[in-house]
């Protein structure tokens, strides 16, 4: 039982590192010139475009 | 003195500036929060040492010691999955509006208002939960007795003490967020060594974890399912970081992480500590029937001084966390009213020329909590309230999104630089998933006063959008062009206590 409950533990520090690290690619990838603010896309609540 | 700002960071803010003027706001507030900062605000809001442990003792005694074991990861595998949505959207749109802003870009006025209010409801409840918590551990220690007039005193005091901090000093609000985020993982530390080395009995034998919980007439799986509230009300309060984003350098990315860590590292020492303690419990029955059921874990396993030490230590924990939640709630109650959302927006949006902080806003977030302290008696049922309302107002941006992003109308170029490109909608669908399970489970007996709240809070928002602000509301709404934004910021640096430091 106590393996079960660090096992849980394990799968969410792996979850944890795993989606930061998606992120962080995302990060590396990301172009700001090609950047669209969702603002000017959609407006801003006042009605979608 | 403050230190002088490098060069680069002159440049940051002032792309910053520009960047808060896409969406038509002002830098009205003070921008200076690092990356650690906007960390630390959130870190001190989910404060593991306030949740895991005001709640303890209702998790113990639902669900047993095992929750502790169990409860604890299970919950934070899914909080991970929600709190990166969110901080996509945090990279995608960071102002202090956060959720409500996110929500009205991409569903349109009416959800923007709908999730602000759930997300206000959340909000001022978690303040509520939290200092009222901390005077429920205050009292006793300043050697008053144990009775609701003393609590809602000692409450009161706290209150204004938060209030006056965050009204007067958002640089001495921020270091001593840094200073709290550092005191949660010392204190932990601590904690667990001492439990680790100096306590004669361990157990982590399948008897103790499984073989006995409270007195309750549900069953066990049912039991330990509601004593997930202990985990999910920790793990609430993370949005802070993006509520304080027009506040923080380099928002697009320390927002997000910001949001994204708190989770992360709590998760961490969260989970160490509960075990550390729980393992080291000699009498299950004597903790679980003990007034304060953490405190008599610690007692019973390293004696009476320890235990009062560690009293001190959690109440000033949980004092932190008070502190860094109004600051959190009176920047969506500011962000809100700046837009016009709610009764005399005017007066909750003004902020003050000399100290860059939304003063009314703050003065609201107060006193709301001090009311909804005095009305809901059973502090699980203030806790579920926040659960539930908090995760509404996150869950209906990310629902929002995906939608979007079903219709392919959302595109690469929309993400900002924290996003998880590929993975993104399947996150987003698994926090749905969570999102909902809580909300049912959170409003069931025994919580089904939080099940009223919500009910009715959802009623009358319903008849007061339809009878009053479907056509007056106008959702988020550009303060001026690019020469009033400039022309408003100027007359604030010119009054403000912090031009010195030459932030502009």
């Amino acid at each position: 039982m106590v393996a079960l409950g660090l096992g849980l533990f394990a799968l969410s520090m792996v979850i944890a590192v795993a989606l930061g690290w998606k992120a962080a690619e995302g990060s590396k990838v990301w172009d700001e010139a090609s950047h669209i603010n969702l603002v000017q896309t959609l407006g801003n609540g006042k009605g979608k475009k | 003195m403050q230190p002088k700002k490098a060069p680069e960071s002159h440049g940051q803010v002032s792309k910053d500036i520009q960047d808060l003027h896409q969406f038509g706001y002002a830098q009205e507030l003070f921008r200076e929060m690092g990356g650690f900062s906007n960390f630390a605000i959130s870190f001190s809001i989910i404060s593991i040492l306030t949740g895991a442990v005001t709640l303890y003792g209702f998790g113990i005694n639902m669900g047993g010691p095992g929750v502790m074991g169990f409860g604890w990861p299970l919950v934070t595998i899914f909080v991970l999955f929600i709190s990166a949505s969110m901080a996509e959207l945090s990279s995608a749109i960071p102002t202090s509006g956060a959720l409500y802003h996110w929500s009205s870009v991409l569903g349109g006025k009416a959800w923007g208002w709908f999730t602000a209010w759930f997300n206000l409801i959340g909000q001022m409840t978690i303040t509520a939960g939290i200092d009222f918590g901390v005077a429920s551990f205050a009292a006793p220690l300043l050697g008053m007795a144990e009775n609701q007039t003393n609590f809602l005193i000692v409450y009161a005091v706290i209150l204004v003490m938060h209030g006056l901090l965050n009204h007067y000093g958002i640089r001495l609000v921020a270091r001593l967020n840094d200073f709290s985020a550092i005191y949660h993982m010392a204190g932990v530390v601590v904690l667990v060594i001492a439990l680790t080395f100096f306590v004669p009995k361990h157990d982590v034998s399948l008897p103790f974890l499984l073989g006995k919980h409270g007195d309750t007439t549900y069953p066990y799986w049912w039991a330990f399912m509601l004593a997930l509230l202990q985990a999910q009300w920790t793990y609430t309060g993370y949005d802070a970081s993006a509520h304080v984003t027009e506040e923080t350098v380099d928002p697009r990315r320390r927002g997000p992480w910001g949001v994204y860590l708190s989770v992360a590292v709590s998760a961490i020492f969260g989970y160490v500590m509960l075990l550390a303690v729980t393992a080291s419990i000699q009498d299950l029955p004597a903790v679980m029937g003990a007034t304060n059921p953490y405190i008599a874990a610690i007692e019973g396993a390293l004696g009476t001084a320890w235990g009062r030490a560690m009293l001190w230590m959690v109440t000033l924990a949980m004092w932190f966390c008070g502190l860094a939640s109004v600051t959190a709630n009176s920047r969506m109650i500011y962000a809100f009213a700046r837009d016009g959302g709610m009764p005399f927006s005017g007066a909750w949006a003004t902020v003050s020329k000399k100290y860059r902080t939304p003063v009314n806003a703050i003065w609201m977030s107060v006193v709301v909590a001090f009311l909804f302290a005095v009305w809901a008696d059973a502090y699980s049922v203030i806790t579920s309230v926040s659960v539930v309302a908090l995760y509404v107002s996150y869950l209906i941006p990310v629902a929002l999104k995906l939608i979007w992003q079903a219709k392919g109308q959302w595109k690469q170029e929309h993400f900002g630089p924290w996003n998880l490109g590929s993975w993104s909608p399947v996150v987003n669908v698994i926090s749905m998933i969570w999102g909902v399970i809580v909300t049912i489970l959170f409003v069931v007996p025994p919580n089904e006063k939080a099940g009223y709240a919500m009910g009715g809070s959802l009623v009358f928002l319903l008849i007061y959008w339809f009878a009053f602000e479907k056509n007056r509301f106008q959702g988020p709404r550009a303060i001026g062009a690019e020469e009033e934004l400039a022309k408003i910021e100027a007359e604030l640096e010119k009054q403000s206590i912090y031009k010195e430091a030459g932030v502009k």
